[in-house]
């Protein structure tokens, strides 16, 4: 993350406020700071969203592609993700600076993505065995102001919903190949349902207490910190992925507590995204926002 | 020898409707980010660039005068086909190159001595002029930074009809249809350039035209940007009262 | 231009830089050139077909072109490939680690990609020997052996002449069968060229207006700015690229461009000159350059702009044959500490009144340096190009002066 100057007192500082419920920018230790949503701002990309966090930014572009599926697993479409830490959030990510934090990243979604239950990966079959889409799915980090993994599953989730699939058709040529042909109506399309898609939640042990939503000031205090993935199927949240980081050890219990708010953290977020991703889709015509993306 | 089509049509209209010496249309915003010392967002057209300014802070090395670090980057989707690396590749490091060179034409580097001033620029949507309005924009992230600069340094592209006319501020498809293509970075009141550059070939004759289009062009997203950057003030300053500085 | 390159190249350091400014305003070079006038330049073509070695004073480019059968790429498929490969191999110049896109290298490539690759020299469609199969690939290697200024120009005088030197072998593709004859079997043929292009380096600095042509390292390092423009020998500009901490007006660049376009001009017709004359030698057997250091040594094989252009002038002189390079300029040498030196270019020829130094003036006096019209010349007489002068005040290139039947000048203004 981003390096933060603390001292001892503005660390005690911040754990006494963590203890009290009370966190410097008047938080509870369960809730989220103001973020802000807006999808469909790259043309170029088949689908794309920008969250902001407070002070993190993050724009997510999705890139479809017409591959070859895994012969393991030949219903399966692909998914694939790329972290990109721009220099813009801070010069030490200027070339390769940013790589171990994006390769951080990568592996979190990667494992909260893995499971078939999780994203149904059939939806991006086209014809078993031969033709599969492959999505790429690309994470820009602009701005780091904490919390980065949750703001990236949003923002990924948010470009997931927005993703429009051009309808394809299949004609049968000779000797059993089948040809793909691809619709050029860009409101011809399938979307992806993101019903399960997982969100990840970052609970962070801070002294003795576990808290959501950490700023860069709080996670330079905290010790260490659970990365809980949560999908939602049928109303219920289920757990799709943990992860653990940070340098320091958690109790079984505290580790329990900290998958039990993550999980309760993560259904009210999904939630409330839902929500407001049917809301921006429904801004259309007349009631499109005047300014839109980084010019508002 | 302009490409393989006529980018004019009769009625003398380019693909997009433009005229021939018509930019497109431009909207910037200073001041996008809290972290970076300045930052701006700029688009023409399709082309969507950030910038983010830090600096003047330590240098790395030891030298006596001011470095200017810069880094161009485009994003992944911000092309038609998905571009693999987003930095580090020959053409990024080109860009890069010319970057700091128009810069510090631009930056009043005597007032800055021991010091590095860090330019990173993002490239969100690729859609012609990049390298134009990367600079475009990375100007405007220098005025928000506050660092001295001794004019306004902006970019422009001109290319050159079949029926050669000049064109300016091509489009992604005017650059791959094989017509030449300038690209100036001046200081337009001064009337100087900084940098140039151009690929495919035209006769020497139009040469002068072309880079008088491109000038002409800078002049106007000059004017483009001043009022952005006198707005900005305005409403930055409303609150302290420093607003009708200018 | 090159901010990070190191300290140990000469103009680097504040003083040289001090000095090489107050020397530029003041209208001199460090090797008695005026600031007009280029180094000469030398080909040595081996005995491969598309191999070719530059000298441009100390500034030494090898350059190779090879071609292989290979499949064409999906979205051109009836066009051949033609790959560019530069390498400076640090040998260039004294360097520290070498990264492997550093800023010299990088320009270097970036313009000669575009001379030739994106002006589209050299016609790729008649590389294709059946579309979507199989096409001929090239590629040039160009290597820079040693970097005493104006790495672009003897970059692409090089591989524009290996380019068209060079002979690929003919290949027929019948029933689905690939077959490449042998050179016994049937003559090489040679690449097809849309149009020819090469380039000319300028070098601006603050304290002066003036451009400097054919900077040598010492000048180029401490350039404020650097102007590249390429022409072609039909006066179509294929690349510029104009950049540096000082800024330059637009009537600057176009006085470049123009004198710029006539140099470009000759040095082509130049290169056609000295193929022709290397296809002549080796129709007569004549032994060929062989290894490298055959090539860039001091050999017989060597031909000079200055002997061939010169030649082209002279109506009296006999066919021209192979002779001694014949330096007839004192080279500077990149010393850090060189003191400027106003030497009177000198000539190995037989007697001749020395040019009057009055080569410093400034650039818009041509004619008066027009030299003292000496005795008939001896045919190893190194002749220059007549008088053309880059002239400021009037926009348009002066005509060529026709050398005065006899007269020799030492003052070679290329331009």
């Amino acid at each position: 993350m981003a390096y933060v100057a603390l001292s001892e007192a503005e660390k005690t500082y911040i754990l006494h406020g963590v203890e009290d419920d009370f966190r410097c920018d008047g938080r509870s230790r369960r809730d989220y700071r103001p973020m802000d949503l807006e999808t469909g701002l790259v043309s170029n990309a088949s689908g794309s969203a920008r969250l902001r966090l407070a002070n993190t930014d993050i724009l997510v572009g999705v890139k479809t592609e017409i591959d070859v599926p895994n012969p393991l697993t030949p219903e399966f479409g692909k998914l694939e993700f790329f972290v990109d830490c721009s220099a813009n959030a801070t010069p030490e990510f200027e070339g390769r600076g940013g790589s171990d934090l994006a390769q951080e990243l990568i592996l979190s979604l990667q494992n909260a993505y893995e499971s078939p239950l999780a994203f149904d990966y059939r939806t991006l079959c086209l014809i078993p065995g031969q033709q599969c889409w492959k999505l790429y799915i690309d994470i820009l980090i602009l701005e780091c102001g904490g919390n980065l993994h949750d703001a990236v599953s949003l923002a990924a989730k948010a470009a997931l919903f927005n993703t429009k699939l051009p309808r394809v058709t299949a004609t049968m040529l000779d000797a059993g190949i089948t040809d793909l042909i691809i619709s050029d109506n860009p409101y011809d399309c399938t979307r992806i349902s993101i019903e399960t898609v997982p969100l990840l939640v970052t609970v962070c042990k801070v002294g003795d207490y576990c808290l959501v939503d950490p700023s860069a000031e709080e996670e330079v205090c905290s010790t260490v910190s659970v990365v809980v993935s949560v999908s939602m199927r049928d109303g219920q949240a289920f757990l799709s992925g943990t992860h653990l980081t940070g340098g320091g050890a958690m109790h079984r219990d505290t580790m329990r507590n900290c998958l039990e708010l993550g999980l309760a953290i993560g259904e009210h977020l999904d939630r409330l995204l839902t929500k407001m991703l049917n809301l921006e889709q429904e801004r259309v015509g007349p009631k499109r926002p005047q300014t839109i993306g980084f010019l508002k | 020898m302009a490409g393989k089509y006529e980018l004019l049509s009769e009625q003398g209209l380019r693909l997009d409707g433009r005229r021939p010496h018509e930019l497109r249309r431009i909207k910037c915003k200073l001041g996008v980010f809290e972290q970076p010392d300045g930052s701006a967002y700029m688009e023409q057209g399709n082309t969507k660039v950030l910038a983010a300014v830090y600096g003047p802070h330590q240098a790395k090395s030891k030298h006596t005068e001011s470095i200017i670090n810069c880094q161009y980057s485009q994003a992944t989707f911000s092309t038609a086909e998905r571009k693999y690396r987003p930095r580090g590749d020959r053409k990024s490091l080109e860009f890069k190159m010319y970057l700091q060179q128009a810069l510090s034409a631009a930056i009043k580097s005597e007032l800055y001595p021991r010091s590095q001033i860090d330019i990173y620029v993002e490239v969100l949507q690729a859609d012609g002029a990049n390298y134009a309005v990367a600079l475009n924009a990375a100007t405007l992230a220098l005025i928000d930074a506050g660092i001295c600069l001794n004019e306004f340094i902006v970019a422009c592209t001109a290319s050159l009809s079949k029926s050669n006319i000049p064109l300016t501020d091509i489009s992604h498809f005017e650059e791959v249809s094989g017509g030449p293509k300038l690209t100036v970075a001046a200081l337009p009141t001064a009337e100087k350039i900084a940098f140039l550059e151009m690929s495919e070939r035209f006769h020497i004759d139009h040469l002068e035209t072309v880079i008088e289009t491109a000038m002409a062009g800078c002049r106007e997203i000059r004017d483009i940007l001043e009022a952005a950057v006198k707005e900005h003030l305005l409403h930055m300053g409303s609150a302290s009262d420093f607003a009708k500085v200018c | 231009m090159f901010m990070n390159s190191n300290l140990f190249e000469p103009g680097k350091s504040k003083p040289e830089r001090n000095f090489v400014q107050l020397a530029v305003k003041q209208n001199q070079r460090f090797d008695g050139r005026r600031s007009n006038e280029c180094r000469d330049v030398e080909l040595t073509f081996g005995s491969d077909w598309g191999t070719v070695a530059v000298s441009m004073g100390d500034t030494k480019v090898l350059t190779r072109v090879t071609c292989d059968m290979g499949t064409p790429a999906t979205s051109r498929p009836n066009e051949g490939k033609f790959q560019l490969n530069v390498n400076l191999a640090g040998v260039a110049f004294l360097d520290e680690l070498q990264t492997t896109h550093d800023q010299r290298s990088l320009t270097l490539n970036s313009l000669l990609e575009r001379t030739f690759r994106s002006s589209r020299s050299v016609d790729l469609e008649s590389l294709c020997v059946a579309a979507e199969h199989h096409v001929w690939c090239i590629r040039v290697d160009v290597n820079v052996l040693n970097h005493d200024g104006n790495l672009y120009d003897a970059s692409t005088i090089a591989t524009l002449a290996a380019l068209m030197h060079f002979r690929r072998p003919d290949v027929t593709f019948a029933d689905d069968k690939l077959r490449i004859y042998t050179e016994k079997e049937r003559d090489f043929i040679p690449l097809l060229f849309l149009h020819y292009p090469v380039s000319v380096t300028y070098c601006i600095y603050k304290s002066s207006w003036q451009p400097i042509v054919d900077p040598t390292l010492l000048e180029e390092n401490a350039a404020d700015s650097v102007i590249v423009l390429s022409f072609n020998s039909y006066q179509e500009l294929c690349s510029l690229n104009a950049g540096g901490t000082a800024p330059t007006n637009v009537r600057t660049i176009m006085q470049c461009a123009r004198n710029a376009a006539t140099r470009c001009k000759s040095l082509v017709d130049f290169i056609r000159k000295a193929l022709s004359l290397d296809e002549e030698r080796r129709l007569q057997g004549d032994r060929l350059v062989d290894g490298l250091v055959a090539l860039i040594g001091n050999t017989q094989h060597k031909l000079s702009f200055n002997k061939l252009m010169g030649y082209k002038k002279q109506e009296q002189q006999p066919t021209p044959s192979d002779k001694m390079e014949l330096e007839n300029e004192s080279s500077e040498e990149p010393e850090v500490e060189e003191i400027e030196a106003k030497e009177e270019p000198s000539k190995e020829e037989t007697g001749e009144a020395p040019m009057d130094s009055s080569g410093w003036l400034p650039q818009d006096e041509d004619s008066q340096e027009l030299p003292i019209p000496s005795e008939a010349s001896t045919s190893n007489a190194g002749k220059g190009k007549p008088n053309r002068s880059k002239n400021k005040a009037n926009k348009k290139p002066l005509p060529k002066k026709q050398n005065h039947s006899d007269s020799e000048e030492e003052a070679r203004q290329f331009i």
